[in-house]
């Protein structure tokens, strides 16, 4: 299986261990990444203008188009730009005109058939792939899943999941071995798209998630999704982090039996004790 | 393409009961549906409460109200089910919902009268367990503080008490909510208990109100999943028993009753399409083919055999268009007065109630909707809820009722 | 004090005095990013690096061969140029005691380096207006006419020198003072024959006299003179003069005055702009120590030195993530090149308000990839100075359109926006928030409100966010948009899309209200001058 690798922007200096260790377990999955020079997805800028927001994310479509390839992203924010861009084009006519122009500006066709793929999807698209390859059951590791707003809702647009009995994070967690424990909160916000804007806010989501997260028992609380983990670990460094905040792809890596250090793990990460 | 053995088309009482008493009979089950019906549910479980409906005859024994109806209103669907499936329903629908921490309590063979946030009482057959200290204090006319917030519009304290004047010993007061201000809404108060410390600043600020109550009331608010455990420790807290009341719709009640289906569905194998309406149906011989959501999103869904539990006109399983009223997925001819003069009687609160409130579908036996021929429309599709014809719901006081004893039957049938 | 000597001193002390004002700069806007120390790899790692950065341009390469080829065949022949040709009397001459600027090897050499500087400027000249027409602009053009017009004067100057009689007549006052008229006469027979000089009057043809004027050659001239053959370009360039026009003494005078006045204005113009790129990048470039990420906490000096080291190759624009942002909304200070120079202009006081504002949205659209820094040339810490900036104009009140609305009250906001026609959504106006079909359903159940985790978390949902989900829908259902633009629940909203999938009439909660901040956005935009 062949996809063109859209890592989103905040992997590169906010967050290289997510896209190190995805890289590194599609590398052992034998699923080829191609590596277009992709730009934005858009959905930073959606806040400030639709066109803007749209056209970043179909030019990238677009890039995918003439590879002849799917979108894999393991950022849930752009997973849902890409697809609300689509939605929006197909339902608005004059939109899908312009973006036409200024794709064809830069010598580009508009992308009617880009599919676009989150990675927990293409895990669950190849999971016996997946399956035989788990080397290290992660046996004993009990996982808060933590879904993300913007892949599984709105469900119409985003068509990750059912939106509010979504199974495809737990069905991946079971394949590692580890553990997926029910908890209240797994289909709340991190709090992330408040960052710089209501800190406040933004603060309290974070922890009202993480207290949910530990007192369900779970040993982690886990993500999917690039700017869900700079929320819960990476650089926000939260004064009452009572559940550390672990990359499922790093969980997945241990499980295929990949060194820590290739998915991007720091020395003396804490979690990593607990998987085995 | 996988083929499930059963296809739900409905996410209200009767599509959850469906889905729930498939599963439970191992077979593979798919379910489509949207929000609303059971987003909106009050909580109680009604089996059946008045008959008939011109009279407001009020039932006591709701089995007694049932062989009434039986015997005079032969089309209504409680007569394709026997008062034993519909005991063996409900018992199996609030074991479910036990499991998943909703627990359930009311009378055997009798209905029991709950207390609105009206101040008035509706007779009902189950009812959740946090309300059951309020049933039990009224009855006894027992010393009873009940609570409000400011700047929660769902329940006043006083207007109860008003409305209850042969309830002397009850008491009231409204407080502020610990933690939160301006206007309150209960999802938002039930999540914030979900802290112990939250309770007990709840507590500190009621007990010294409740010195001669022996019991005490709040809005329903107290927990989200987790709601025996709050309405436990509350007690512990105040040291006497502690009741909730349910607040005017949207209350907390739908809610819990989603989450509870939510999480417990899934883990029986059940493949939910929630927020899915079925855009196109095809059935033949071996079974149905659906497609569910529409353009690049839409899931397409093969079984052999159906369950249409799509509800009436507020689930869209039925839609009015200026003359008449169509069967929204297989196009089902649909029970209903002869023409729009007579969808509604003049006076909207008239007590006979109004000759829309009874369209839907005819069934066999097996509760199989017939087709225009008059024959079942196919072996495998059953119906279930508020889709089935002659039956008004909500002045009957029986709606959870029967969408559970019909879904049941549904499933029995297959 | 004659031509020369004035414009050499004005052109130095603008050179020094600049270079002096431009490395103080590295100080002054350094502190405005007062942090801690550097940290990095160790100092002979980072000198390897750096120092390897500088000579072979290792930066450039990564773009591909033909920007490389082009500025490392400048810089090859350009710099010879400079201390063999330009400062001969400095440098050449001391080295090498035999030195005369008409002599071989020297007099070929300057051919050579000055062909292969201009093949260099060529390459880059043509890099420029195919890939960075749009990007460039004044300095940039400025930069390569200057140097051109240097390289091109010079081979000019020397093709007049060859044809000229008044030079020929200069040399031959001077060192062969004694000649008789006849051996003149075989001496410019010679002249004009082997060496290109046009005489004006009639040369004889006759073979003994081209044989003295050979001989002659050999005894008086050849020790200091070598053929003008081997001054290959400017010797081939006496071609473009029509043999008819006797302009080589005039030419040859006022092309001199044009040689060395452009070379003055180009150590002139040294501080200036991206003229001091040859110094202030390699100082850049040495001091990042070839990294090639981005390092938090960089010290104020190397932030002041990175804010001076671009040399506007445009590298990191044409790969910015957020470029086709930049395609839609048209504010240049949204690509790191345009915005970098702003950022100057910010720190030194001297950016407009209109340029301010410009500036702020560029900083707040940047989505910190990380990109500019990896592709950058010059090596510059881009991330680091935009991460910087970005809390810096933050600090000073400029958090971009999130921030300025929250420093309005929601009512204040109400009454501005009422005052205005708000306009649509984006260029297509089919926004949500203006269709009726939207709220049709709406039934002010409070469903969206009761799921909203943002309302869930605040303490007075009322004092704190204005207006709850449900009540923004009935403003809006009533037609009362401005009044719902301000609300904090709007700009506080944190779209976890909750409200619009629980909602039981299909009302899109969420995407109305990112609409309300797009909209928002364009007003605010259309305020500050950025339609």
């Amino acid at each position: 299986m062949k996809y063109a690798y859209f890592p989103g922007c905040k992997i590169a200096h906010h967050l290289p261990a997510h896209g190190k260790s995805v890289e590194a377990v599609c590398a052992h999955l034998g699923l080829e990444l191609h590596k277009p020079e992709f730009s934005c997805c858009g959905y930073p800028v959606r806040q400030e203008s639709r066109d803007a927001s749209v056209y970043s994310a179909l030019r990238s479509l677009a890039l995918c188009a003439r590879l002849g390839l799917e979108l894999m992203t393991p950022c849930k924010c752009c997973f849902g730009n890409f697809r609300h861009a689509l939605h929006q084009v197909g339902h608005d006519e004059k939109l899908k005109l312009r973006m036409k122009d200024l794709l064809a500006d830069e010598g580009l066709d508009f992308p009617e058939t880009t599919r676009v793929r989150h990675f927990l999807q293409v895990l669950d698209d190849n999971r016996s792939l997946v399956e035989d390859a788990v080397r290290r059951p992660q046996k004993g590791l009990k996982v808060a899943c933590h879904y993300g707003c913007h892949a599984l809702r709105p469900e119409n647009i985003t068509h990750f999941d059912d939106p509010f009995a979504p199974t495809i994070f737990e069905r991946l967690v079971a394949l590692t071995g580890a553990s997926a424990l029910p908890w209240d909160l797994s289909l709340e916000c991190c709090g992330y798209p408040l960052r710089g804007r209501d800190e406040t806010i933004s603060g309290l989501l974070a922890a009202r998630k993480m207290a949910g997260a530990k007192a369900s028992g779970a040993d982690v609380l886990a993500t999917a999704c690039t700017y869900c983990q700079l929320q819960f670990g990476g650089e926000n460094h939260h004064p009452d982090q009572s559940i550390p905040a672990v990359l499922f792809s790093q969980i997945l890596g241990l499980a295929l039996g990949l060194e820590p250090k290739r998915l991007g793990i720091e020395p003396g990460e804490a979690w990593v004790r607990l998987a085995v | 393409m996988k083929t499930y053995d059963v296809m739900v088309i409905g996410s209200g009482f009767a599509g959850m009961a469906a889905a729930l008493f498939a599963a439970n009979r191992g077979l593979s089950v798919v379910q489509t549906g949207a929000t609303g019906g059971i987003d909106f549910s009050t909580g109680f479980i009604d089996l059946l409460a008045v008959h008939p409906i011109a009279e407001q005859k009020v039932w006591e024994d709701p089995f007694a109200a049932l062989a009434a109806l039986r015997r005079d209103l032969p089309a209504h669907p409680y007569c394709r089910v026997s008062d034993d499936e519909i005991s063996l329903a409900l018992q199996e629908f609030t074991n479910f919902l036990g499991q998943h921490g909703l627990c359930y309590r009311g009378r055997d063979k009798k209905n029991t009268l709950a207390l609105t946030s009206a101040g008035t009482l509706k007779p009902t057959y189950l009812l959740p367990c946090t309300l059951w200290n309020g049933v039990e204090a009224r009855e006894k006319k027992a010393n009873t503080l009940i609570v409000d917030f400011h700047g929660l519009k769902g329940l006043s304290a006083r207007q109860i008490a008003e409305v209850r004047k042969d309830w002397p010993n009850l008491k009231t007061a409204r407080i502020n909510f610990p933690g939160m201000g301006g206007e309150l809404y209960p999802e938002h108060m039930a999540w914030s208990l979900a802290d112990p410390a939250r309770r007990a600043e709840l507590a500190e600020m009621v007990a010294p109100l409740a010195v001669e109550a022996q019991y005490v009331g709040f809005p329903a608010i107290l927990g989200m999943t987790d709601t025996s455990i709050v309405l436990r420790h509350m007690e512990e807290l105040l040291g006497r028993p502690v009741f909730e009341i349910p607040t005017l719709p949207p209350s907390i009640a739908g809610p819990r009753l989603r989450a509870a289906f939510d999480r417990g569905l899934p883990g029986l194998g059940v493949r939910t399409c929630t927020q899915k309406l079925v855009t196109r149906a095809e059935s033949s011989e071996a079974g149905f083919h659906f497609t569910a959501g529409s353009g690049s999103t839409s899931v397409d869904i093969s079984a052999r055999s159906a369950i249409l539990a799509s509800g009436r006109f507020f689930g869209k399983g039925l839609k009015a268009d200026r003359h008449h009223i169509h069967e929204a997925i297989f196009d089902l001819p649909v029970t209903q007065p002869e023409n729009r003069g007579r969808w509604h009687r003049p006076a909207f609160f008239d007590p006979q109630g109004h000759e829309i409130n009874q369209a839907g579908l005819e069934t066999d036996a097996g509760l199989r909707p017939l087709g225009a021929d008059g024959k079942p429309f196919h072996p495998r599709l059953h119906a279930a809820g508020a889709i089935l014809a002659h039956q008004d719901w909500m002045r009957m006081k029986c709606g959870a009722g029967l969408a559970i004893a019909t879904a049941y039957k549904a499933v029995a049938s297959l | 004090m004659d031509f020369f000597s004035i414009g050499l001193t004005l052109a130095c002390v603008s050179a020094a005095g600049g270079a002096l004002w431009r490395v103080r700069t590295w100080f002054l806007r350094g502190k405005a990013f007062a942090k801690g120390g550097n940290t990095g790899p160790g100092v002979f790692r980072r000198f390897v690096g750096g120092l390897a950065d500088v000579i072979l341009l290792r930066r450039t390469l990564r773009d591909g061969p033909a920007r490389w080829t082009g500025h490392m065949l400048l810089v090859l022949g350009f710099l010879p140029l400079i201390f063999l040709h330009a400062m001969d009397d400095v440098v050449t001459r001391p080295i090498f005691s035999a030195y005369e600027p008409t002599l071989d090897p020297w007099q070929f050499l300057r051919n050579l380096f000055g062909l292969i500087s201009l093949t260099g400027l060529a390459i880059l000249a043509m890099h420029r207006i195919t890939r960075l027409k749009h990007e460039s602009i004044a300095q940039d053009w400025a930069l390569l006419a200057v140097i051109g017009g240097v390289l091109v004067s010079g081979f000019f100057l020397e093709s007049f020198k060859i044809m000229s009689p008044g030079d020929f007549t200069r040399m031959t006052d001077d060192y062969f003072p004694e000649a008789e008229s006849e051996e003149l006469l075989a001496l410019k027979t010679y002249w004009a024959r082997e060496n290109g000089v046009r005489f004006t009057i009639f040369l004889p043809t006759a073979p003994e006299i081209t044989e003295l004027g050979a001989q002659l050659h050999e005894d008086r001239c050849a020790g200091c003179h070598a053929p003008t053959a081997t001054a290959f370009v400017s010797r081939s360039m006496t071609a473009l003069v029509p043999s008819s026009m006797n302009i080589a003494d005039q030419g040859r005078t006022v092309l001199w005055y044009a040689h060395v006045a452009l070379a003055f204005i180009a150590l002139g113009l040294l501080p200036w702009g991206k003229f001091f790129h040859p110094v202030a990048t390699a100082a850049n470039l040495l001091v990042r120590g070839g990294s090639r990420t981005s390092s938090a906490g960089n010290s104020s000096f190397s932030s002041g030195l990175a804010l001076d080291a671009c040399t506007r190759c445009g590298q990191c624009s044409l790969h910015c993530s957020v470029a086709p942002i930049h395609k839609v909304l048209g504010n240049r200070d949204i690509l790191p090149m345009d915005k970098l120079l702003d950022l100057r202009q910010h720190l030194d006081g001297s950016l407009s308000p209109t340029g301010t504002a410009a500036l702020v949205e560029g900083s707040h659209i940047c989505t910190e990839c990380l990109r500019c820094t990896q592709v950058c040339s010059a090596g510059i810490d881009l991330q680091d100075l935009w991460a910087t900036s970005k809390k810096v104009l933050t600090e000073a009140g400029r958090a971009g359109v999130d921030g300025e609305i929250r420093k309005s009250t929601a009512a204040e906001w109400a009454r501005d926006f009422s005052s205005r026609n708000l306009g649509r959504i984006g260029s297509t106006g089919a926004g949500l928030a203006d269709r009726a079909e939207s709220f049709w359903g709406c039934v002010q159940c409070t469903t969206c409100t009761g799921v909203c985790p943002v309302v869930a978390v605040s303490e007075d949902p009322s004092r704190d966010l204005d207006l709850a989900p449900q009540q923004i829908m009935n403003l809006l259902r009533m037609g009362l948009k401005a009044q719902t633009l301000g609300a904090r629940m709007v700009w506080s909203c944190t779209t976890c899309y909750k409200c619009q999938e629980h909602c039981p009439q299909g009302v899109p909660v969420a995407d109305i209200l990112y609409e309300l901040r797009q909209l928002g956005a364009d007003n605010l935009r259309k305020k500050e001058g950025r339609a």
